[in-house]
């Protein structure tokens, strides 16, 4: 008893503040963003983006890849001929 | 009865559990499916639900591709190592080489990623894991799920899956009550993808009296993701795979963070490294795995629980060092704060302050889950390309009921997920279940309106019980004719506890232990029929139990057929105590007959898609 912590999340700041309080007097302070952008702004209603190209269903990609890998190249794979069944590495 | 209202809800994809698979699963229907009708349905609210509720301090499974940090193949070596040689490496390796994706969403959406200064990447707590201020992480994600859900439903426990009339082994939808309303809610749905939690709570806590409650996994996390398709008839996969946590005494916080960026490390009560002290008793029971870098996490686990009953403990995390840095300070403080505050409650009262004292840690209780470092779940096809003939049937993450799917804790073998492999994976089942409407797969879908009422007499039964019971108590609260939900809860930890591996026998359990447990849980079972409820939130509680007393007996029956410890540290056969490669490298795989209740057990063979690191490095 007589300890406590205490937080106040403050979504227009865009941050979390704690105060923590030991039982022996100690106090400490912390406060950290929640959120880069404006609260909900940056995330996109699927509805009304581009819809997927013909025939997309039926690859691997999902959404907004493969350029959302940032890596410029396909979604990568493994040769089925090189796998092994019961065999230990 | 008549008193409670039913509602009916006709959908196309339907996402049980809005966790961060869920949300996954819900964000990304919506691209594949524009005109499709999408529903998530959730227990609590998604603002606020599944593992990642409370937030999260670093995001565990992000590759780096972009920078040739790891590539999927990497991911698929660690996983396959820190399992002691058994994953679906498929279902790993497609995770994997999609993670990097979902991520660069998140930081678009404004999650707060911690930058390394000096390169500007992302920073790397390990070489997994990056780092985050997510205490909003969750809410930020429900966000996307709301802008591309029809329709979001809070407060529903979904009790059970219906299935098709038409169709022998297609599933219909499901059902639920609204635990603030006590509305039952009937959900017909072209596919369910199962994206519910896993199960904490099933083997009793070490948190008792008035730390009840107090758990590693989300306390709400009551086996759904495993029960509602096991009751159903899917096949189970390594149910037996229960994990056991390394972690902060008490308060259950993380050690990650601690491990990997602060550099703390662990000792003994007289200061010694007891890890190497174990090293050749390890050996002699799974050989060279002991070798393997990293340490497998269940050896290392093995070690501080032998040092704990050698006598050793308690076991220290020793943070003086590290948190004489103000920097490395306010991080070891704000990774609680901002994923598990109950640990700087606990600290804070008993004046734990890690810049000069050395926290103990403890080992948990075991849980059960798909996401996390283990990977109990459902049987589900891989992807096309990447599965071998015994893991694909048509569908990615379809389990072996057609038209169901599964994502996060549900999805079995594909361990190492964690909250952005979860959301992942419910991104591949969503367009998997799209495409499966498009293959008009799901034509013709009759669930009759008996199925439906039969399942609401039984949802409600509890509520019945307890009126009629309640008649006969004569003083106090005791009934002669129903168990109470904590009652039934507390007899089923003891159980799971006592007899399949749990704190009481330090992990420890055997054939006839478990056919003991088996016994015990068919009785329970049998009493679960009279559980009394005497309002919503008491009925929600009699079908969390019920979920976890299913899965219970799935796990309980899979720890019987794998006769070899494969997971020292996690649990152990003391009649077979060794690692036993020759017969038990493989995959099991269960099957509980709806209509008898009997499980049947098989082996499956591992498949090995990726090489090993070295042969790699020389091609």
């Amino acid at each position: 008893m007589g300890h406590s912590v205490r937080v106040r999340r403050e979504e227009e700041k865009g941050t979390i503040s704690w105060k923590i309080k030991f039982r022996n007097g100690t106090v400490k302070d912390f406060v950290s963003p929640i959120t880069t952008k404006p609260w909900g702004k940056f995330i996109p209603k699927l509805s009304e983006g581009d819809k997927p190209n013909q025939g997309e269903i039926n690859s691997q990609r999902l959404y907004k890849e493969p350029e959302g890998l940032n890596t410029n190249e396909e979604l990568p794979s493994v040769p089925k001929e090189s796998f092994k069944k019961g065999v230990y590495y | 009865m008549a008193k409670h209202k039913t509602h009916f809800e006709d959908c196309d994809v339907l996402v049980v559990g809005g966790g961060m698979a869920g949300t996954g699963a819900t964000f990304e229907a919506r691209h594949w499916g524009r005109d499709l009708k999408i529903i998530c349905v959730e227990k609590a609210n998604i603002d606020r639900s599944g593992a990642v509720a409370q937030g999260l301090y670093a995001i565990n499974c992000y590759m780096g591709m972009q920078w040739d940090e790891n590539q999927p193949e990497d991911h698929v070596r660690y996983a396959r190592n820190d399992l002691m040689g058994m994953v679906r490496e498929d279902l790993g390796y497609d995770m994997a080489r999609h993670v990097d994706s979902t991520v660069h969403m998140f930081d678009e959406w404004g999650l707060p990623m911690m930058k390394n200064e000096k390169t500007g990447r992302y920073l790397r707590e390990g070489k997994w894991q990056i780092m985050i201020h997510g205490e909003s992480y969750k809410p930020i994600v429900a966000e996307a799920a709301k802008k591309s859900a029809d329709k979001i439903y809070n407060r529903i426990m979904i009790t059970h899956l219906l299935m098709d009339e038409a169709k022998e082994n297609r599933v219909g939808g499901a059902v639920g009550f609204n635990m603030r309303t006590g509305d039952f809610h009937v959900f017909r749905a072209k596919t369910v993808i199962v994206a519910a939690g896993g199960a904490s709570h099933i083997f009793k806590p070490r948190a008792v009296g008035e730390g009840m409650g107090r758990t590693w996994y989300a306390p709400w996390s009551n086996g759904s993701a495993y029960a509602l398709p096991i009751a159903a008839g899917a096949k189970m996969t390594q149910m037996e795979n229960r994990i056991v946590l390394c972690r902060f005494k008490d308060g259950y916080g993380p050690v990650g963070a601690y491990f990997l960026h602060l550099k703390t490390y662990t000792q003994n009560a007289n200061g010694e490294n007891y890890e190497k002290k174990w090293y050749d008793h390890t050996k002699e029971l799974v050989g060279e795995y002991i070798d393997h870098h990293p340490t497998p996490t269940c050896l290392r686990n093995h070690a501080f629980i032998q040092e704990t009953m050698a006598g050793g403990g308690p076991i220290q995390m020793v943070t003086t060092e590290a948190f004489q840095d103000p920097h490395l300070e306010t991080v070891g403080w704000e990774n609680f704060l901002g994923m598990t505050v109950g640990q700087a409650v606990v600290w804070a009262s008993q004046n734990i302050d890690p810049k000069y004292t050395n926290p103990e840690l403890t080992t948990s209780e075991p849980y059960v889950m798909g996401s996390h470092a283990t990977c109990s779940g459902a049987w589900v096809s891989g992807p096309e390309d990447l599965s071998p003939p015994e893991y694909f049937w048509g569908y990615n993450r379809m389990l072996t009921i057609d038209g169901l799917f599964g994502a996060g804790d549900t999805v079995g073998g594909s361990a190492h997920k964690f909250s952005s492999g979860s959301f992942t994976e419910g991104r591949l089942a969503a367009k998997a279940a799209v495409k499966y409407i498009e293959d008009q797969k799901a034509e013709g879908i009759n669930v009759t309106d008996k199925q439906c009422e039969d399942f609401k007499a039984k949802v409600y039964k509890p509520l019945d019980t307890y009126t009629v019971a309640q008649n006969e108590i004569t003083g106090g609260t005791v009934s002669p004719s129903y168990i109470s939900p904590i009652q039934g809860l507390q007899r089923l930890q003891r159980i799971m506890d006592e007899y399949v591996g749990g704190i009481a026998t330090n992990y420890m359990t055997n054939e006839n232990m478990l056919k003991r447990g088996l016994e015990l849980l068919t009785w329970l079972e049998e009493d679960l029929e009279k559980v009394g409820a005497e309002d919503y939130h008491q009925l929600m509680r009699a079908w969390e139990l019920k979920h976890r007393a299913l899965t219970s007996q799935c796990v309980t029956e899979h720890t019987l057929y794998r006769e070899e410890t494969r997971w020292p540290g996690y649990y152990y056969r003391g009649d077979h105590m060794k690692l036993d490669d020759d017969n038990w490298h493989c995959l099991t795989v269960s099957r509980r007959d709806p209509k008898t209740g009997k499980f049947t057990m098989e082996k499956v063979p591992v498949y090995h898609i990726v090489d090993e690191n070295e042969k790699k490095k020389a091609s």
